[in-house]
């Protein structure tokens, strides 16, 4: 409100010029403003005092616009285009006890190159952190929360069928399997109530795969270069640690916690339902972390001692896979989340005796496996 | 005066700051019938300081697991109608991420209870073994979707009209969104019925129905396009581009929006302005490589880039009438119909 007093205490030696609302009729008045430190004073079509106090910022836009609410009358609003104007207004401190004392959303508008900078290194240091550890440490603690049945439940839906080609076994091989498979049961309390072991007709690919719920996967390329019984121990009781430590339900829970933050972080979460929901067939597709390898190769060489075979099966197996790997560099370990190989095969202790226990399958089980 | 007292001299030279030549007075001579330059209107915004306000939205709305989403709409509305202006004025946007929020809240409210209620009446009708029961049953379900989709669109817009400000005076849409909702549900029938060939009839109604509803404080806006002119016009747009396999299109474009523009006036003041099929073809292009090149990071440019293409091709013809406006009082509007259009993935546009 019009403050003649304070008006004449004050000269007005430098101005700028404004556009004036009343918030009752859109002509705008045009005023000349002069600032200080008690606060504007407005001369010209509309003339008046108005004490600091009594001043809002509404907005501030790049290039020095920015408008101004003013308590009395209600709804007037002062509108400013004069970057100058704005440093003095910055200068006079007079926005620091506006009545509601408190900046709108569209200040923060704003866009600066340095706030651009910070912003976006803000992000990608969250990002790098959140990758590194803090997703890890979230899909362990839900997977701990998640009952073991769900893991069965999800292995059923893995739909193998659509992503293996399941071979046709004969009656010995499979004997030799179920075998295999009681044996592994055996060793410890691995969390499934059973364990199957499926053979994948594929001959190129020498691999094995840990499904939650139980269910162990063996290509026929890897059977196929199987030279003895520890070396097939040594594959089973390792896919029986992943299976044990859950790593399987833990990769899903991961990867879905991965899907839900980027989606949140992009603004879509309409397909993360269907995600989550495809997410057993997605096992294939994923690989466990180097953690994991390392912890489930640890399992499979205790339980190799408690044996009483030794761990030179193992040794073989990592033997025959860095056969097999001849283009992978070693350099490129490191970035793998498949440990390499020759990495692996250094952690086992070479002086350890080598002991070859009487086979646990019959000669006859065991060559129908080898017949893939 | 000393430096202690808080003043600096007044630059000489320095031109007015807050003002344009729409400014009674200082208006050159012009083109428009009232001798007066056209009011022009231009954005203001550029897309580093729409990327700032994606980032930021985009990372506290992931911090909050998506609560911060009301606030980060709040943010980008006072992005785009604070930078907007017109005959040298801006816009300003006057809603707050709180009753975004809270229009949230209704429209989560308003889909579960319904989602609950339509679960309800089918689960009951399939107990009672009876099929011609069963089947009934589920005619809410379209019914409930033929009457949502209209509220969305008229609550979204109301919010949008009720929260924006020029030169302090607010837009209003008046009319109740019930009335629209009844009207539109037939029409959006009709037009799926007749696999979209009657699709825009409705949205002739629809533009009609929400102008002609529209007010600046006192001024009122009119629409008086004929239905079937419009109808025509979208109908061969849509088979030309089809047939040119989408050429037609950048012709098509400017004609529409010529059409809407010179059947809408403010009270008797007309819209002026023109698009160029080739300078609309240079946007698209431009936009398309530009988000390609840039595997999306360039969108907050594209977005800015193309709400500037507009806003400088519309013009009034006697902006200075603009200033007979006074505040009238209108019906505030929430934000439900807004969050249950986003809920809906509904686009909610005016037509150009």
């Amino acid at each position: 409100m019009p403050d003649s007093e304070n008006a004449e205490a004050l000269n007005p030696s430098w101005r700028t010029e404004a556009a004036y609302f009343n918030g009752r009729e859109a002509k705008a008045y045009r005023v000349e403003v002069a600032m200080a430190r008690e606060g504007l004073e407005l001369r010209g079509e509309v003339s008046g005092f108005h004490p600091k106090e009594s001043l809002r910022l509404l907005d501030r836009q790049a290039g020095g616009r920015f408008r101004l609410a003013l308590r009395e009358p209600e709804g007037a609003v002062l509108e400013f285009d004069d970057a100058q104007a704005w440093r003095r207004l910055r200068d006079l401190r007079l926005l620091g006890g506006g009545w509601s004392g408190a900046w709108s959303d569209s200040s923060a508008s704003l866009g600066t190159r340095r706030g651009l900078f910070v912003l976006v290194s803000a992000m990608v240091l969250f990002g790098f952190w959140f990758y590194g550890f803090g997703l890890d440490w979230s899909a362990n603690t839900v997977t701990r929360m998640l009952p073991r049945s769900l893991d069965a439940k999800i292995g059923e839906t893995a739909a193998l069928d659509s992503v293996m080609n399941p071979s046709k076994l004969t009656e010995a091989a499979l004997a030799a399997l179920a075998h295999s498979a009681r044996v592994l049961q055996g060793l410890d309390d691995l969390g499934p109530d059973s364990i199957h072991i499926l053979v994948w007709a594929d001959t190129d690919n020498i691999n094995a795969y840990a499904f939650p719920g139980g269910r162990i996967a063996v290509t026929t390329g890897m059977l196929r270069h199987l030279t003895d019984q520890d070396m097939w121990f040594a594959l089973i009781a390792h896919e029986g640690g992943h299976l044990k430590y859950r790593h399987g339900m833990r990769q899903i829970v991961r990867a879905s916690l991965l899907y839900a933050c980027t989606s949140l972080l992009v603004g879509d979460v309409s397909g993360l339902g269907a995600a989550l929901a495809e997410n057993g067939g997605m096992l294939v597709r994923l690989h466990f972390s180097r953690k994991d390898e390392m912890e489930a190769d640890d399992f499979a060489l205790r339980k190799m001692r408690d044996s009483g075979r030794g761990t030179a099966g193992l040794g073989r197996l990592f033997k025959m896979l860095l056969k097999e790997e001849k283009d992978f560099p070693k350099w490129a370990a490191f970035f793998s989340t498949h440990p390499a190989t020759a990495e692996r095969l250094n952690r086992l202790d070479s002086k350890e005796p080598a002991v070859r226990m009487k086979p646990f399958l019959s000669a006859q089980e065991w060559n129908a496996l080898k017949k893939f | 005066m000393s430096e202690s007292s808080g003043f600096m001299p007044t630059a000489p030279d320095q031109p007015p700051a807050g003002y344009s030549p729409a400014v009674p007075g200082e208006a050159p001579a012009g083109e428009a019938p009232g001798g007066e330059t056209p009011g022009r209107g231009t954005f203001r915004g550029t897309g580093g300081e729409l990327l700032v306000t994606f980032l930021k939205n985009h990372l506290l709305t992931f911090l909050t697991l998506g609560i911060y989403f009301a606030w980060a709409r709040a943010r980008l509305y006072h992005y785009f109608y604070d930078n907007t202006e017109f005959a040298g004025h801006r816009f300003r946007f006057t809603g707050n991420g709180k009753e975004i929020f809270m229009g949230m809240l209704r429209a989560l409210g308003i889909l579960l209870g319904l989602g609950i209620a339509l679960s309800v009446i089918t689960v009951l009708g399939s107990l009672t073994h009876n099929k011609v029961i069963s089947i009934l049953t589920f005619l809410p379900i379209p019914v409930a979707f033929f009457f949502l989709v209209p509220v969305s669109i008229f609550g979204a817009m109301r919010y949008r009209f009720t929260r924006a400000r020029y030169r302090e005076i607010s837009f209003a849409l008046d009319g109740s969104v019930w009335e629209f909702a009844k009207e539109a549900a037939p029409k959006m029938l009709l037009s799926m019925i007749t696999l979209g060939i009657a699709g825009p009839l409705f949205t002739h109604w629809r533009i009609g129905k929400i102008y002609n509803n529209l007010r600046y404080g006192n001024l009122r806006f009119h629409w008086d396009a004929p239905r079937y002119d419009y109808w025509l016009l979208a109908l061969k747009g849509f088979f030309l581009t089809v047939l040119t396999l989408g050429v037609y299109h950048f012709f098509w474009y400017p004609k529409m929006f010529a059409f809407v523009r010179d059947h809408l006036r403010l009270e008797e003041n007309r819209f002026r302005g023109s698009l160029l099929p080739g300078e609309y073809f240079r946007l698209m292009a431009t936009n398309f490589l530009l988000v390609l090149c840039t595997l999306g990071v360039g969108t907050p440019w594209v977005m800015v880039r193309t709400v500037k293409f507009f806003i400088e091709r519309l013009e009034l013809e006697n902006p200075s009438k603009l200033e007979a406006a006074v505040q009238n009082a209108g019906q505030a509007g929430s934000a439900g119909g807004e969050m249950l259009a986003q809920a809906m993935d509904l686009g909610v546009g005016l037509g150009f």
